[in-house]
């Protein structure tokens, strides 16, 4: 049984958020915007920039969010680099957003050892039933990493998900991505690089990759959210990439999401949202669909009748086939389906 | 000397682990079967399943979870949260618990204790003291009744990651069973001090949930200060 907040459509099951009064975090802080005095914060934004000598660090996938970062702080006189961790399983839409950054600014692109990135793809999925656990660490290691070793010293991430997705309370309010944060809202479900260490061959170095650098070579780097310094808007920012030459669907990447132009890049990410919805009774489909009733694009009844689809098993994501991603990752159909079977939340999930 | 141990706390309702600090405000951090499988897949030498919603909301622990979770893993499981009758321990110790917290049911009823050791054998009773409203006599009480372990609980630091009270665990230690230091683990360096005023576990929640510690890097750093663990 999963109840739902009275304003959007996000379950009592997802991680990190608090209800109030029948009302999820995500939408008081969206409620809360009016509040806050944007045009200080973008004062804020500049100085940033002044005191990283206008030098910034996009962190990007070439999607809707991160294009739109690069571009925005671009159009401010940044000078942005774009650093890209190749995603666990890049689709062909993916590659051409990752070419069409270097169209704006200067790109560097990280591709770790892609051998060991399927046994991880793999071994996560057994140990988390997270298929993407691999990618998330890497889309904050990466970056930091390349910070450390050319000089930057701002990172420029985008939205504060606790802001936008809901979190504890407080932690709404972060403008700053420090170390803990990475440790806490990363993603990792607990479970660390080092564990993989020694599984399957996997090495320390191997595991290297997607560990932050030291406190010592992080020293002086700072990471910000973009949407700390100005109003964040999903669909704006796909608007302004599709028009700098982002390439997106025709239709959702999978059938249980909503946007044509989210999560485009991954091949894995079907498997990854359906391991959510066994897991929490959720996947991407309630978080969009949550974003467009607070952004007022549809009401909760006609967004409530969406959801059946939800629990679409991910035959295909993003034009690529479930063969061809078991196959990347040496997995069997008999060997999902008993992960499937090892993570469906038997509370929420009565068959 | 008995090697130390070092215990993931996990606390769970329902089928979710959940996070709170200083014993209130349930957070949900993921699934509690996650958190299980890691665990197991680190070969700590105990996990602790404390199920917080059972006392509160007048129930039971949820049998089917704990076989749930206690079959996917392969070492001692200890379970605690809403056990106030003897046919509830056999049930849970049959659904692959290998030892019981008592906490509430100590404070209302200490004669369950003696019933449930009598009954179970003292190594599988673990009586949870909670610091600061309990204390040493109330450790002493639990002993006297048959308790085969004391879990230290400081609810006041519970969840914080502000450090363990050195001083309040060197107090309760001096009981004659062995001692589960928990509640506010914030690095490697305290389990040591805890180790070394007597602890003979350290049971450890946020830490390994939100921080980058794992128990093989605790068990790496205590054996470098001549800490034997069994990791």
């Amino acid at each position: 049984m999963i109840n739902r907040c009275s304003m959007c459509l996000y379950p009592d099951t997802k991680p990190d958020l608090v209800f109030t009064d029948g009302v999820c975090s995500a939408c008081r802080s969206f409620a809360n915007r009016p509040m806050i005095d944007w045009q200080s914060r973008s004062g804020q934004l500049l100085e940033l920039l002044e005191r990283a000598d206008g030098k910034v660090l996009v962190p990007s996938s070439g999607g809707k969010d991160s294009t739109y970062i690069a571009i925005r702080l671009k159009e401010l006189g940044a000078d942005v680099t774009a650093v890209t961790a190749t995603t666990c399983h890049l689709t062909p839409t993916g590659r051409h957003n990752i070419d069409n950054l270097a169209k704006h600014v200067r790109t560097i692109e990280v591709t770790p050892n892609m051998t060991v990135r399927a046994k991880l793809n793999r071994l996560a999925l057994h140990l988390v039933g997270d298929i993407s656990w691999p990618e998330h660490a890497s889309i904050f290691s990466v970056p930091f990493r390349v910070a450390a070793q050319t000089g930057h010293t701002l990172i420029m991430y985008g939205e504060n998900p606790q802001a936008e997705y809901g979190g504890p309370v407080g932690s709404e309010k972060a403008k700053e991505m420090t170390r803990r944060w990475v440790s806490e809202f990363g993603g990792f479900l607990g479970l660390r690089a080092d564990d993989f260490v020694g599984m399957e061959g996997i090495t320390e170095r191997d595991m290297a990759d997607y560990k932050l650098p030291s406190a010592d070579e992080l020293d002086g780097i700072e990471s910000h959210f973009l949407g700390a310094y100005e109003q964040w808007d999903s669909h704006r920012n796909a608007q302004v990439s599709i028009k700098h030459g982002m390439k997106t669907l025709k239709y959702p990447p999978y059938q249980s999401a909503y946007w044509t132009y989210e999560n485009l890049d991954n091949a894995q990410t079907g498997l990854h949202d359906y391991f959510g919805w066994l897991k929490y009774g959720y996947a991407r489909m309630t978080a969009q669909l949550s974003v467009d009733i607070r952004h007022g694009l549809i009401s909760r009844e006609d967004a409530l009748e969406k959801l059946k689809d939800e629990g679409a098993f991910p035959w295909e994501s993003a034009g690529v086939s479930l063969t061809d991603v078991l196959k990347r990752i040496n997995m069997t159909e008999q060997e999902l389906s008993e992960c499937v079977e090892k993570y469906k939340n038997k509370s929420i999930h009565v068959s | 000397m008995l090697a130390k141990r070092i215990i993931p706390v996990m606390l769970v309702r329902g089928n979710l682990l959940v996070k709170g600090e200083r014993f209130a405000g349930d957070r949900v951090v993921g699934a509690a079967l996650n958190a299980s499988r890691i665990h197991a897949s680190r070969s700590v030498d105990e996990l602790c399943i404390l199920d917080i919603g059972a006392t509160k909301e007048g129930r039971g622990p949820d049998l089917n979870m704990i076989k749930e979770l206690a079959t996917n893993t392969f070492i001692p499981v200890s379970v605690g949260g809403g056990i106030r009758t003897l046919d509830q321990i056999r049930a849970l110790l049959f659904s692959g618990a290998d030892k019981i917290v008592i906490g509430h049911e100590f404070k209302r009823r200490p004669e369950f204790v003696k019933e449930a050791t009598k009954k179970f054998g003292s190594q599988a009773i673990i009586v949870s003291i909670d610091w600061p409203r309990q204390g040493i006599d109330d450790a002493k009480r639990a002993v006297e009744l048959g308790a085969g372990e004391i879990l230290f609980n400081n609810t006041e630091r519970d969840g914080t990651m502000c450090g363990l009270d050195i001083d309040a665990i060197k107090s309760i230690c001096e009981v004659p069973v062995p001692v589960i230091a928990c509640g506010g683990c914030s690095s490697y360096k305290d389990m040591e001090s805890a180790f070394n005023v007597g602890a003979s576990a350290v049971g450890v929640g946020a830490l390994f949930q939100f921080d980058d510690a794992t128990p093989l890097g605790a068990a790496k750093f205590l054996k470098s200060r001549g800490i034997e663990t069994r990791i």
